[in-house]
């Protein structure tokens, strides 16, 4: 048997998520936290997290101090916010409740899609 | 609506009146920017303001990213001939930072003008109510969602445990319509569900340039003047000058000029943020059915 076997297998199971679009990296969560008195939501990342949305990444814009019906801290968005700290506005990339990547201040759809490892196209 | 800066609209849509009480008269009074400060609001953020020579800038990214309020709104709601006008802005205004909040429409929740907050806010159905009253309530005890939802008919009842009709008014396609229900005769535990769907924080909007900002950052503006309130939803531009892109709960997109929002300042508020729930799939948590 081919001792190459497994690697072709990868190579090939990677080119045909690129070509359907779909995600291979493992995140899949992504939070663009701010306070508002810093400023808002770049439009570009705010478009961003929508198509990550569409890729099956759950993609929020969060305001600090966020709090469920309970009043606490929502428990999907508590990796975030303690990852975040008060370093805002911050981008926030996880796979489950690992944190992969954080990313100061973004304003491009580039620099969330380097983050997350996917290809988001710009609109026309 | 694809070039925001080059618009054209029927001069019957601008500045409109409707000649019959749609439910904000006589709140002048009680909403103003002194009390909607003693209700807590918070202050215009200084880092939303932009100067007016950049606004045309910011309107293009909007159109190109798809950023405005507007993009964010799931529907319409009618409420002919009723007097829910503050309460039917409110909904869109939440259901907006709703949506905004998450990115995506896929987890929308409609709310009703009448569980969210007419019922509570006037007992004797006719006669309207405050901008500042309404608010309180839905900041204090939430928004009631509605019978109907994204997924069709009665799809919100079958899995939220307290729903209302979304209107006593006509309604639409997307907005179901029924009897009133006297607050008093709320199911003493209907707070497990509305206390999910909050507006935490809301801006108290002082003058007409911060109006146009807000819309500029993609958060809509409700406000009440002539008699009516109304959610607005995007910034335009018509021969040159500026105008707000409201959706009129009647079923139709009208337009202010900049002197009718210069009027309803006063009376005027975006929320800044809403509660989330711990799952988006479950929206109110653990309390539904």
């Amino acid at each position: 048997m081919n001792r190459n076997h497994p690697i072709l297998i990868v190579l090939a199971l990677l080119a045909y998520a690129a070509m359907s679009g779909g995600v291979t990296t493992g995140v899949d969560r992504c939070t663009y936290v701010f306070e508002k008195d810093f400023g808002g939501v770049p439009a570009p990342v705010s478009y961003a997290l929508r198509k990550l949305n569409e890729q099956g990444i759950i993609a929020t814009e969060l305001e600090v101090q966020p709090e469920n019906g309970l009043g606490e801290i929502p428990v999907q968005d508590r990796v975030a916010v303690e990852a975040a700290g008060s370093d805002l506005p911050i981008l926030i990339v996880q796979s489950g409740d690992t944190v992969t990547a954080k990313v100061k201040a973004p304003t491009t759809v580039a620099q969330v899609a380097e983050a997350v490892g996917v290809a988001i196209e710009e609109p026309k | 609506m694809p070039d925001s800066l080059n618009i054209t609209f029927d001069d019957k849509l601008l500045d409109y009146v409707h000649k019959v009480d749609t439910g904000y008269t006589g709140f002048e009074k009680e909403d103003t920017t002194e009390n909607f400060a003693a209700a807590g609001f918070v202050d215009f953020p200084d880092q939303y303001w932009i100067e007016p020579k950049d606004w045309e800038d910011k309107a293009r990214e909007n159109d190109k990213y798809g950023t405005w309020p507007e993009d964010y709104s799931n529907r319409f709601t009618n409420q002919s001939p009723t007097h829910e006008c503050t309460c039917h802005c409110l909904v869109q205004c939440c259901e907006i930072a709703w949506n905004k909040q998450r990115q995506s429409k896929v987890d929308a929740v409609w709310f009703s003008a009448l569980g969210g907050t007419y019922e509570e806010a006037n007992p004797r159905i006719r006669g309207g109510a405050s901008v500042r009253g309404v608010l309180k309530i839905a900041m204090r005890r939430g928004m009631v969602p509605e019978h109907d939802g994204p997924a069709g008919k009665g799809t919100q009842a079958a899995k939220f445990k307290f729903t209302r009709a979304g209107t006593m008014g006509k309604g639409n396609a997307t907005q179901s319509k029924g009897e009133w229900l006297a607050f008093t005769k709320y199911p003493s535990d209907y707070e497990n569900t509305s206390r999910h769907f909050r507006p935490i924080e809301v801006i108290n909007i002082a003058s007409w340039e911060q109006h146009f900002c807000l819309l500029l950052h993609g958060i809509a503006v409700g406000n009440g003047r002539s008699g009516h309130s109304i959610p607005h939803v995007r910034a335009v531009k018509r021969d040159g000058k500026w105008y707000s892109r409201y959706k009129d709960s009647y079923d139709v997109f009208r337009y202010d000029s900049i002197s009718a929002v210069r009027s309803g300042v006063n009376a005027a508020y975006g929320i800044a943020s809403f509660t989330r729930p711990d799952d988006w799939s479950k929206p109110a948590g653990s309390d539904m059915k």
